[in-house]
């Protein structure tokens, strides 16, 4: 179940990701980024009232989380800013081999830190990934 | 310089996920794509508004564009649910295959206005080496 859940998590990023570009290319680029979050806050709020689950929105257990998990849309934040930069200045191949390898290079520190998972074949298939999407872009590139 | 600007970014998206998850272990699901996209929202809506000085504007655009949200929660919901479960690493090596096919997929029907271009056989070791490393990845 996981495992179909993440390859659809693909499906759903490659789609986004042109749908963020149509919207960016119709608004801008920050116009089309906040149609997003307008929609998601809206949507995912009345989700957790649809689901009984509106306690946790109370300010004590807000507060009782610690800070820095709340981080994460911050790092995402920033990290869009610097693949846009990045991008224009190297080009899609590159740009997105470079971040997924900064990508997968932190999961696997990090599933270490938080989940203690970690063994050799996990990163030899993490190296596989990345050296077999390269060649498939690099291939990719040259049919076009 | 520009690669190490990549690479950050890609740091820092995969940190993203990691944190998500941490989220979920003190929300719902939803409580997670709440919270994930309405900071993100707090700080674009100050960006946009008090330093660019842009006015905000989002009509006139085909149907599927207004889906982003959506697809913004299904993202950060299954990320979340599933790197809590399996690790960001299997989730990351899976979703990379996800969106290789689905890239093929989109690009071989020419769907969201994209040039249609048919698969290349070239491609195909590449995309046996990657479902190699998605299988090491599951099994380890």
């Amino acid at each position: 179940m996981y495992y179909i859940a993440a390859f659809l998590n693909g499906f759903l990023n490659t789609i986004n990701r042109l749908t963020n570009v149509e919207a960016g290319k119709r608004f801008g680029t920050g116009n089309g980024a906040l149609i997003n979050y307008i929609e998601a806050t809206i949507l995912s709020l009345f989700l957790i009232f649809i689901t009984g689950k509106s306690g946790e929105l109370s300010p004590g257990h807000i507060v009782s989380v610690p800070l820095w998990i709340y981080l994460g849309s911050v790092a995402g934040l920033i990290a869009q800013v610097l693949q846009i930069t990045g991008t224009l200045k190297t080009g899609a191949l590159i740009s997105s081999i470079l971040t997924l390898a900064g990508n997968l290079g932190i999961a696997i520190v990090l599933d270490y830190v938080f989940y203690g998972i970690a063994s050799p074949g996990k990163v030899a298939g993490i190296f596989l990934v990345l050296l077999g999407t390269m060649m498939v872009e690099k291939s990719k590139k040259r049919h076009s | 310089m520009y690669y190490i600007i990549l690479l950050i970014a890609g740091i820092l998206q995969g940190a993203m996920n990691s944190l998500n998850a941490q989220l979920g272990e003190h929300f719902s699901l939803f409580g997670v794509t709440f919270f994930v996209h309405f900071i993100a929202l707090v700080i674009l809506l100050f960006y946009l508004l008090a330093i660019k000085k842009e006015k905000l504007r989002f009509s006139g655009a085909p149907w599927y564009i207004y889906l982003v949200g959506v697809m913004g929660i299904g993202i950060v919901a299954s990320s979340s649910w599933v790197t809590m479960h399996i690790g960001a690493g299997t989730l990351m090596a899976i979703s990379t295959l996800g969106q290789l096919l689905s890239s093929e997929f989109i690009d071989a029907l020419g769907l969201f206005g994209m040039e249609k271009v048919l698969p290349d056989r070239r491609q195909i070791p590449g995309f046996l080496i990657v479902a190699a490393g998605v299988a090491l990845v599951i099994i380890f």
